[in-house]
């Protein structure tokens, strides 16, 4: 029987277990939303003054992604633009890139 | 995927009526395509209703508007698809076969391949940001330069940046409105970069160069259509740069005269005969 590690009896098989658990649990939850993230924020720093302002937040509803986009109050318009152009660009190509897992995905600026 | 057929007394009434059914408030959530187009028929005989299948497709392009292109050719041939996520609509069928001129020259062949080296900065910068979208949208792509070779209209000075690989058709969009927010975003980035207006087109598999071809042929078409029956012909919904093609096309005539009516998302070129 596996027993599971405590400080004191920790082996090499236990790391190698949790390295693969939290690999997996990555890969399920983590990773899945990462490139979304990264996309929005590719875009995002290259478009505001303040690079630094830019912070990411993902939510996880289910069927639903929701990423939050947060910048400098004073960058809000070159991430919403012209009557919100592009902020619906950024979503079009979010839409793109999430299309082939099947999930909807809703990008919100704060 | 839910998908149900409904009728009603007009294609949009139809439309309407299934958008209920599925709880859909938005026409961008469902892909239309018309079964039966509605006939009045003679003194109330041989009257028919509209028949159209909705496909909800989720939120997927939910804040773009689809048109619903009512034809009456529509029910001679069977079913048309109005609009598709994946695929680039069909031409709009021909009120009556006729002649097309020979005269549509594509946009492909007037350009040429350049070398990254060979380009100047504007494609460069270009190419280095698209390829930087592309991976960070997980879609395997090369991008190629292209120059157009003779500037003819005045138009095609720009660099064109073509993707090509496998997931083209999810880069494009329905009627390739991910391509434009693509090219919208990469020109913004670049001409950020470079302090200056950005001369970049980007393309992908050749879309927009087949697209081009196609909306010459089908301007001419229309044009003969306006002269002939003497009246004011409307084109399907399109975004500027196809517009764009049309009125150039037709500057030659001197029998029709181009105009673009409408707004935003909704705005269409109507061809008059002069």
């Amino acid at each position: 029987m596996y027993a599971f590690p405590t400080v004191r009896n920790i082996k090499c098989r236990d790391v190698i277990y949790i390295v693969r658990y939290k690999y997996l649990y990555f890969k399920l939850h983590a990773g899945v939303f990462i490139m979304e993230e990264e996309l929005i924020r590719y875009i995002a720093e290259n478009l505001v003054n303040d690079a630094e302002q830019v912070s990411l937040n993902t939510k996880d509803k289910g069927r639903t992604l929701i990423v939050e986009l947060n910048v400098a109050p004073d960058d809000m318009g070159r991430v919403i633009g012209k009557s919100g152009r592009v902020a619906n660009a950024m979503r079009a190509l979010l839409r793109a890139a999430t299309d082939s897992r099947r999930k909807r995905v809703i990008l919100e600026i704060e | 995927m839910e998908t149900i057929e409904i009728t009603g007394e007009t294609v949009e009434e139809a439309v309407a009526a299934g958008m209920k059914e599925l709880g859909v408030d938005s026409p961008s959530q469902v892909m239309v395509e018309v079964l039966q187009e509605p006939d009045k028929g003679i003194m109330g005989e041989g009257a028919r209703l509209a028949i159209v299948r909705l496909v909800f497709m989720g939120s997927r392009n939910s804040d773009t508007t689809t048109s619903i292109v009512s034809n009456p050719q529509t029910s001679s041939q069977g079913t048309q698809i109005v609009s598709n996520p994946y695929i680039p609509p069909p031409t709009p069928p021909k009120p009556e076969p006729k002649d097309d001129k020979g005269q549509e020259d594509d946009f492909e062949s007037d350009t040429e391949e350049v070398s990254f080296g060979d380009a100047d900065e504007d494609a460069q910068v270009g190419k280095q940001v698209l390829d930087e979208l592309l991976e960070k949208m997980g879609i395997k792509s090369q991008v190629v330069i292209r120059k157009a070779v003779s500037t003819r209209d005045g138009e095609s000075t720009h660099w064109i940046l073509n993707a090509t690989g496998r997931d083209m058709n999810r880069l494009i969009g329905r009627r390739g409105e991910t391509l434009s927010s693509l090219q919208y975003i990469t020109r913004l980035i670049v001409s950020r970069r470079l302090q200056r207006r950005a001369n970049i087109i980007v393309d992908a598999g050749g879309y927009k160069a087949q697209r081009s071809g196609r909306l010459k042929k089908i301007a001419n078409r229309m044009a003969d259509q306006a002269v002939r029956q003497g009246r004011t012909v409307t084109l399907e919904p399109m975004p500027p740069h196809e517009r764009r093609i049309i009125h150039l096309t037709l500057r030659k005539r001197e029998d029709v005269t181009t105009r673009s009516v409408g707004d935003g998302d909704k705005r269409k070129v109507t061809i008059s005969p002069a």
